[in-house]
């Protein structure tokens, strides 16, 4: 057999075996990122309020971005080992308490959520039109035809698109943390509208024979 | 031939198969998963539509109950019953994968029998009894609880059979099989709901509700924006559209500097309804009692004269402000504005009057006919009173009641309550709750 063919046929199979592999990976739907935020139990507020200290007293010298990442991390095992705390790079309470923050016990996960919802959904958007989704979901968990929490209406099936593709899971900036809480404190610029959509993408028939009670940004909202 | 050829040849093989074993093995593992995470959410659906036939069934009897019942209390205990199971009900339909708009008449039906049947329980509690009215409107929602109950024993029964939701739910409208369709027999033109008359929790009475606030006179678009230019003399304005929901208004867009707001002019006599925007706070010169001040300044130059400052709350950056009507020394909590301030430049950036638009009126009777001392006798002898205010208070949907407001304190934590300035019995207790995000009232 020919030598030059065999070295040929051997690398062609190499090559078949790391493209094989390499297809199964972009196909395999549990492949993500690495590269995420540690789990902290922590809203982006409090993670700003941990990096802004440690940062003050010359721990750590990353962004104040309200993401957990190994950087904070290592910074807050550096004061826990320094403070004589147990050094899990976790902010606890003790650790909370050593670095001068009150962990209060109970946390605004609706805000959170909603939040969470309105960044999804309206990041592009003007502030208002951001209010204006968060005032949506609120006046659907108060109308008869949806669910009556907040959960319950975010993740109804089918109604929002961001949470079909995940995108819901983003962590929300500023603008969404302040407009999700106008929204929760009574502002509601769309005065009862519990549907909208983005006349330019909207593919539902049905969602077109609601009557618009005002546009704002992209969104048309409607009863 | 060469042995190193024979080498690679080998060495290839060998890596070649270790890949796609490893490449099978992985995509093994993935389907495995997919198979066992999809059994797993169908038994979920599964479980919730069963959980939601047996709800339905057994309101469809405690309706039927009801419907021939004479005495309050058994009257007192089907209402809660159903009360209970229309709200799992509920829960029910919110976890299936189905349209919005296949759902939503029977997510209405089951939300409003709860919302009827707690106002019809409370007023047994209260000493009423059940009107012949009332028994019509029992009589057509049982009608109706025996048609859902049919189409849902149906569906019961299909997925029993080798029906699969998971297997139904990827092409919503296109097939007759798919798991949407199947609720077609819920929708209004096949069941028939019945359109029901009560001032409770989700009841069509509290949606519609009047505009006490406002007068029928209105204004035009020229006159909104000339108002806006007094109120807003330093800012760049200009209109940006109308809204007609529940309020007619004139909307505008307005620029100071970097920051852009919005706000919103009523049509029927002209006041700023709503008014914010993006503000990009930086670090607090104003103290939460300056903010106070501002913002009952700020109200005052809009007009609203009587407006006092009643609570506040910073957040982020900000104070809350809650503005109220005070009227012979009673807080009218009905016609509250919020106002939001910056706590750096102590600039006024958000202001919200949609429940003194809606509330507003002269009240004409605001004295109580028991005293403070008597309305005292309410509270438990170890709270601690700290201050003790006449309120008028909005009751939970539609009308008002005057009562005494106690703020207390209590083991640490700080409660208000409040009194009926009429009967002496307690309306209403709020507790004062501190979160990440500012103090809540709860």
């Amino acid at each position: 057999m020919n030598t030059k063919l065999l070295k040929a046929l051997g690398l062609s199979m190499c090559l078949l075996a790391i493209v094989g592999v390499g297809v199964i990976g972009l196909f395999n739907p549990y492949t993500y990122n690495t590269e995420v935020a540690i789990e902290t139990g922590l809203t982006t507020n409090q993670i700003k309020t941990v990096q802004q200290k440690l940062k003050n007293w010359g721990y750590y010298s990353g962004n104040v971005d309200g993401i957990y990442g190994s950087q904070t991390r290592n910074a807050v095992i550096k004061f826990q080992k320094n403070n004589g705390l147990s050094a899990d790079g976790i902010v606890g309470s003790q650790t909370a308490a050593a670095l001068g923050m009150n962990l209060s016990s109970q946390s605004s996960n609706d805000l959170y959520l909603l939040a969470k919802c309105i960044h999804a959904e309206a990041r592009g958007e003007p502030y208002v039109g951001q209010v204006a989704i968060g005032a949506v979901i609120l006046n659907r968990v108060a109308s008869s035809k949806f669910p009556n929490t907040i959960y319950g209406v975010i993740y109804q099936p089918y109604a929002f698109t961001c949470v079909n593709d995940g995108q819901i899971n983003l962590e929300p900036n500023q603008t969404a943390y302040n407009a999700a809480r106008d929204a929760l404190n009574g502002w509601d610029p769309t005065y009862g509208a519990i549907y909208y959509y983005n006349p330019d993408t909207a593919t539902s028939s049905w969602i077109w024979s609601r009557t618009i009670v005002t546009t704002i940004g992209k969104h048309n909202f409607a009863i | 031939m060469k042995k190193g050829a024979i080498v690679a040849i080998v060495l290839s093989c060998v890596i070649g198969a270790g890949a796609l074993t490893y490449a099978g093995v992985s995509w093994a593992t993935t389907a495995n998963n997919m198979g066992l995470y999809k059994t797993q959410l169908e038994y979920v659906y599964q479980r919730n539509l069963y959980e939601l036939t047996d709800n339905i069934n057994n309101i469809e009897s405690n309706l039927s109950k009801l419907k021939v019942s004479t005495d309050k209390q058994v009257q007192e205990k089907y209402l809660a019953n159903i009360v209970a199971l229309a709200n799992t009900a509920q829960d029910n339909i919110a976890t299936l994968p189905i349209e919005h708009n296949a759902i939503n008449d029977t997510t209405t039906f089951v939300n409003q029998l709860s919302g009827f049947c707690l106002v019809l329980q409370q007023g047994l509690v209260d000493g009423e009894s059940i009107s012949m009215d009332d028994m019509d409107q029992i009589a057509s929602l049982h009608e109706s609880s025996q048609n859902i109950k049919y189409e849902l024993n149906r569906l019961a029964v299909l997925v029993s059979t080798d029906y699969s939701i998971v297997d139904h739910v990827k092409n919503p409208n296109i097939d007759s099989s798919d798991f949407n369709n199947q609720f077609n027999g819920l929708n209004n033109d096949i069941v028939e709901y019945p359109q029901l008359i009560y001032d409770g929790p989700f009841s069509d009475s509290v949606t519609n509700k009047e505009i006490k606030g406002l007068s029928e006179n209105e204004i035009n678009a020229e006159e909104a924006l000339n108002r806006m230019k007094e109120w807003f003399a330093d800012y760049d304005i200009e209109a940006a559209g109308e809204t007609n929901g529940d309020f007619a208004t004139f909307n505008f867009n307005l620029t100071k500097g970097e920051q852009s707001y919005y706000a919103q002019v009523t049509k029927r006599d002209g006041i700023l309804l709503q008014f914010n925007g993006g503000y990009e706070v930086g670090s607090s010169q104003k103290t939460e009692d300056e903010c106070r001040t501002i913002a009952e300044t700020f109200a005052k130059n809009l007009d609203f004269s009587d407006m006092k400052a009643v609570w506040s709350t910073v957040s982020n950056g900000f104070a809350y402000v809650n503005l109220c009507n005070i009227q012979n020394d009673v807080i009218i909590y009905p016609d509250m504005i919020k106002v939001k301030v910056a706590t750096d430049s102590g600039e006024v950036v958000g202001w919200e009057a949609r429940s003194w638009a809606y509330n507003h009126t002269e009240r004409t009777n605001l004295s109580p006919i028991i005293n403070e001392v008597q309305a005292r006798q309410a509270l438990t002898m170890d709270v601690d009173v700290r201050t003790c205010k006449l309120a008028l208070v909005p009751n939970d949907y539609v009308g008002e009641t005057l009562t005494y407001e106690f703020m207390c304190i209590s083991d640490g934590a700080t409660y208000y309550i409040y009194v009926n300035a009429a009967t002496g019995e307690q309306f209403n207790i709020q507790k004062v709750v501190e979160t990440d995000d500012g103090n809540l009232l709860m």
